[in-house]
């Protein structure tokens, strides 16, 4: 064999092809793909019923739901305060690892761990990280006005979700008291939101979906 | 209608008219030469993956600038190929993913062709430390005409080079790894 022959002969080891068709074409047709909605049409009833907010009026558009955390695109976004967000009281990571039953993800980063039960927040730089085990918040809704987009991603080898543009709120239903609680109503910017072994994480502060998926990449798993 | 694939030309025209199916057809068929093109710039699987999907997504939105009847492959790869080097661009001087050759032993590996079993395994590591000590501008030249099996025209549009430019650098870089590798 000459050198040319030798160099086309010599056997690369590419990383393993994604399948890139699935997110390629949410990215091309209007955000709500069949494959979400399916699972989300049990908890949509519920869900309607149970927010106590000023929405009767904004006809959902279509839906979508990953992990614990249900997405419905709204006409009109009901008017909530935009307050800062809370995280919940402030513990030790180790403290925070007892209060959940699966291994946290942390960023190399310094951080502080807050605990909002269920849920873990993790705080460093302008990110925050939000781990909880997506049956105890079934119905943590998200809801998106006109102008926000979503785009369905990868994430960790994992189903994820880019949620950016306008503003959207997210609004969780305490799972002891089956009430929508106010200091977990939360107004946030862009979010990439994934789901992994029944655990659903959600990373705010990220500007682009590059800078999102590097971070979630570089967290320390278990 | 008849039941048989439609041909790039077809499918590329009706993408045009706004056909997501048409499009999904296209990018199944080039995704695999899309994201080893973007790997190769890249070298980080994540990257190389968003580099692919934002670059299908971009060739979808320029389809109207696609000239109707030239080839596809290699103007979707320049779109890649741009998106690759934007992101290696932005991870700046975190170390970059080697290349590596197959390795039997390893699981997960790919079987070798029949023709590379006709290199040794010493001789398949020699020539990509031969490779991968080129400067980068011949290197990804190499890496196109060779490792991706892409023409002389589709090197010089995926890289946006002109091909007398492919040509030199090929030529160059082919000395350099004869002088490598048959000392």
């Amino acid at each position: 064999m000459n050198l040319e022959h030798e160099l086309r002969a010599l056997p690369i080891a590419f990383p393993a092809e994604p399948d890139l068709a699935p997110g390629v074409l949410a990215r091309l047709e209007r955000p709500a793909r069949r494959w979400w909605l399916a699972p989300a049409l049990v908890a949509i009833a519920a869900a309607g019923a149970l927010l106590a907010i000023p929405q009767t009026r904004a006809a959902i558009l279509d839906l979508l739901r990953i992990g614990g955390v249900e997405v419905r695109r709204v006409e009109t976004q009901p008017r909530a305060p935009v307050r800062p967000p809370a995280l919940g009281r402030e513990v030790s990571f180790a403290t925070a690892q007892r209060t959940v039953d699966f291994p946290l993800l942390s960023p190399r980063d310094p951080f502080t761990a807050y605990v909002d039960e269920p849920m873990v927040n993790l705080r460093w730089k302008r990110y925050v990280l939000s781990q909880w085990h997506g049956e105890q918040l079934a119905f943590a809704t998200k809801q998106l006005g006109p102008g926000s987009r979503t785009v369905g991603v990868s994430v960790r080898g994992a189903n994820g979700l880019w949620i950016t543009g306008a503003r959207h709120e997210i609004i969780y239903r305490d799972p002891k008291t089956d009430e929508v609680v106010a200091k977990t109503r939360r107004l946030v910017g862009n979010v990439l939101i994934w789901e992994d072994g029944g655990i659903t994480y959600r990373l705010e502060g990220a500007r682009t979906v590059a800078d999102a998926r590097a971070v979630a990449r570089n967290l320390r798993g278990p | 209608m008849v039941d048989r694939p439609l041909d790039e030309h077809e499918l590329i025209e009706r993408a045009k008219r706004g056909d997501a199916s048409a499009y999904e057809a296209l990018v199944r068929a080039h995704q695999g030469i899309a994201f080893r093109t973007a790997f190769l710039i890249a070298r980080d699987p994540s990257d190389a993956e968003e580099a692919a999907q934002d670059g299908f997504v971009k060739a979808y939105r320029a389809l109207g600038r696609f000239r109707s009847g030239a080839p596809f492959r290699p103007w979707l790869l320049q779109i890649v190929a741009n998106e690759a080097r934007n992101r290696r661009r932005s991870a700046g001087r975190r170390a970059n993913l080697a290349l590596r050759v197959v390795d039997e032993a390893r699981p997960g590996d790919a079987v070798p062709s029949p023709e590379a079993e006709l290199l040794s395994v010493e001789r398949r590591g020699e020539l990509l430390a031969a490779v991968e000590g080129l400067r980068e501008e011949e290197r990804l030249v190499v890496s196109c005409r060779f490792f991706l099996g892409l023409s002389e025209d589709e090197t010089a549009q995926t890289l946006g080079l002109k091909r007398g430019t492919v040509k030199s650098r090929t030529s160059r870089a082919l000395a350099q790894l004869r002088e490598e590798v048959e000392r």
